[in-house]
């Protein structure tokens, strides 16, 4: 189908070449169309609508060519004359055809002699086809608009589609094989191999920090070690006071020592473990922590597998310390305490505390024997605890005098860790044959440490007379306050053991 | 109309497009430029990572050394009836004996997270008063790396005081239950 044909189809009416050729103006067609269809409809009613509808600009030309015949044959009229029974009103446009007059004037004359040239007009109906053909030789009106609308359109349509290539290939990552072989860096592919090497860089610092942590923590832990250690001998009131106040000056150099430690543990394990990349792939921001994360786990685990069946020394030694730094990656509670650790105002005995549980934590070789440690009780501090309280009762207690003066001594005690309970068996010896009230003061002040609880003896029983003293056995069952055991040592003093010769609190021994 | 349609698309996907690529490049050239300043940092950490590993395994050397004697891979109760023979020739003298006179090893326990072992073992010891004082002391300081003593633990003490010997001396003999602690599998 040729562009004409297109036009003639989309075209409400059919368009013969003729029509130009007569002379007659569309107008006067037009206006000749109206007052006919006008004249049909008022008089045939509403089968006749369809017809109009039908009415077709060639049908009106064949009209007019068979005017013009009959009119040149048979009349010999002229082109500007009115075709039979039809009434032209060409020129004036303001004059009224006299079907408008209809409209306003109703006269049956008028109506009669329209009526008959309907009849007429029926006739037009069956005229000969005209060809069409002819009309293939008209071109479409020639527009500058259209042309330039064409151009902008294609040149914009080149545009986006340029824009578009260049985006998928700089944005995307379908198009690479294009970037590949025209060599143009792609800015998606820039982007994921700068954040793979960032990534990858990140990673490798973040191995060595959290290594160097480690060391810091290890050192820390031996140091603590030694701190401890010197701590039990300085709070061990059963230690002489020169060892004492050796361990004493260590201890002052050793928390130095852990504090230094500490920090330098603090700057490596509380690092910044990520950095926050533009990535397409990640949505959320706060993913990152968890990304470099697992990035250095996926990293130590890779050290570790690569150590794991070597024989070699150093190589049995750095896979422990992967092993044991992997497990520091997550340990939550270890960076809050190193986070709020503060040693300078640690007590000895807090800082002792944190040492252990810093250990705990840390879990290296060293974790282990400090769970060990903790749970171990300093019996000769219990011992010597015992002696100092017997020793307000009665001011000559372990002095060799019991036989000659009287007063308390034990013949065995009994210590269970498991427990916690301590069996003290003896007897005392008065002259005035008061030993039941020296045992319930005994048992009164050994309740009074914080040591001891549940002191009891429940049976008293004496035998002697007032020249060789009165004699009562004793047994004391008491039972361990370890909690308050750490507490108390820090608490100890050689010095602070009692007055002997304190009256007011001493049994009065009846020579 | 389609004219317009691709113009607008066309001006759109260039607009939104265009600053999706700025942010890209804007984050290529600063992630070129931060990673300049990572690699110089990695390089500066791993000389100092250097420089700490030489000292660190000098003191894992010396925790390895007190772990074979305070926390040894095996029970090792040759070595620690050892070590009591000489404290016992430490402490003993004639004047402020210390003697023990038995030492009864029992079976290896473990613990119940199975991070440690134990050897439980029962010793009979006649001593001065002094020369007990130590003994409990040693056993209490045990397992400090820095003394290498094998870590050991008093469970229970069962202690009768004597008079005055033929010589003069005040002794106390006294029963103690001991661990002796030993890594574990775990």
């Amino acid at each position: 189908m040729s562009f004409l044909d297109k036009i003639k189809s989309k075209l409400p009416f059919t368009l013969d070449k003729e029509a130009t050729d007569i002379g007659t103006s569309v107008n006067q067609l037009n206006e000749m169309a109206s007052s006919d269809l006008n004249q049909a409809s008022a008089s045939d009613s509403t089968e006749n609508v369809d017809d109009n509808k039908k009415f077709s600009f060639g049908d009106l030309l064949k009209k007019i060519k068979g005017g013009k015949k009959n009119s040149s044959t048979a009349t010999g009229a002229t082109l500007n004359e009115p075709l039979p029974g039809m009434k032209i009103y060409s020129g004036n446009s303001s004059a009224k055809s006299p079907l408008d007059q209809d409209s306003s004037v109703s006269n049956p004359l008028i109506e009669s002699a329209i009526q008959g040239e309907v009849a007429d007009m029926k006739q037009f109906l069956d005229l000969p086809e005209i060809d069409e053909s002819l009309l293939n030789e008209i071109e479409p009106p020639k527009s500058i608009l259209l042309y330039i609308l064409k151009g902008v359109f294609l040149v914009f349509l080149i545009i986006g589609s340029g824009t578009y290539l260049f985006f998928a290939t700089q944005l995307g990552t379908k198009l690479t094989f294009l970037t590949d072989v025209l060599h143009v860096p792609a800015a998606m592919n820039e982007l994921k191999n700068t954040n793979d090497e960032l990534k990858s860089a990140k990673t490798d610092l973040n191995v060595y920090n959290l290594l160097e942590g480690k060391f810091h923590l290890d050192n820390f832990s031996f140091e603590g070690d030694k701190f401890t250690r010197n701590y039990q001998i300085y709070t061990n009131k059963s230690v002489a006071d020169s060892t004492r106040n050796t361990a004493k000056s260590e201890m002052t150099k050793i928390r130095e020592i852990l504090k230094s430690e500490l920090i330098g543990a603090r700057d490596k394990l509380l690092t910044d473990y990520h950095v926050t990349l533009v990535d397409p792939d990640v949505l959320d921001a706060n993913m990152y922590p968890d990304i470099f994360k697992n990035l250095l786990i996926e990293r130590i685990g890779s050290e570790i597998i690569s150590r794991e069946a070597k024989k070699d020394i150093n190589e049995t030694r750095d896979y422990k310390t992967y092993a044991q730094a992997k497990k520091l990656i997550e340990n939550a509670e270890l960076k809050n305490m190193l986070k709020t650790a503060d040693i300078d105002t640690m007590t000895d005995k807090e800082l002792v505390a944190f040492i252990i549980k810093l250990n705990g934590l840390a879990e290296n070789e060293l974790s282990a024997i400090q769970k060990i440690k903790d749970s171990k009780i300093n019996w000769s501090a219990i011992i010597a605890e015992i002696k100092s309280q017997t020793r307000i009762v009665d001011q000559f207690f372990n002095e060799g005098l019991y036989d000659e003066a009287g007063g308390i001594q034990y013949t065995n005690y009994d210590f269970d860790a498991g427990t916690k309970r301590i069996t003290i068996t003896g007897t005392t010896k008065r002259y005035d044959s008061a030993n039941f009230t020296t045992i319930s003061d005994l048992i009164d002040q050994l309740n009074a440490s914080p040591l001891f609880q549940g002191v009891e003896m429940k049976s008293f029983a004496k035998t002697g007379s007032a020249k060789d003293g009165y004699t009562a056995t004793l047994r004391l069952s008491l039972q361990l306050q370890k909690d308050e055991l750490s507490e108390e040592d820090s608490q100890l003093n050689i010095d602070s053991v009692p007055d002997f010769l304190a009256p007011q609190i001493t049994t009065p021994v009846n020579n | 109309m389609l004219c317009l349609a691709v113009i607008a698309g066309t001006l759109a996907l260039g607009y939104f497009k265009y600053s999706e690529y700025i942010v890209v490049k804007a984050a290529v050239i600063e992630n070129q430029s931060y990673l300049e300043t990572l690699k110089n940092s990695v390089a500066d950490e791993k000389v100092e990572f250097q420089n700490s590993k030489t000292e660190y395994d000098k003191l894992v050397g010396e925790m390895e050394d007190g772990f074979k004697e305070v926390f040894p891979s095996s029970d090792n109760y040759t070595e620690l009836t050892r070590s009591f023979d000489l404290l016992e020739s430490k402490l003993n003298r004639v004047k402020d004996p210390f003697l023990i006179s038995n030492i009864d090893y029992q079976e290896i326990q473990t613990s119940e997270d199975g991070t440690y072992k134990y050897l439980p073992l029962r010793m009979t010891i006649s001593a001065s008063n002094d020369n007990f004082t130590r003994f409990m002391q040693y056993i209490e300081e045990s397992g400090s790396l820095s003394e290498k003593v094998r870590l050991m633990d008093i469970q229970s003490i069962n202690l009768s005081l004597n008079d005055n010997g033929n010589d003069g001396v005040n002794t106390i003999n006294f029963s103690i239950k001991i661990n002796a602690y030993f890594q574990g599998n775990k």
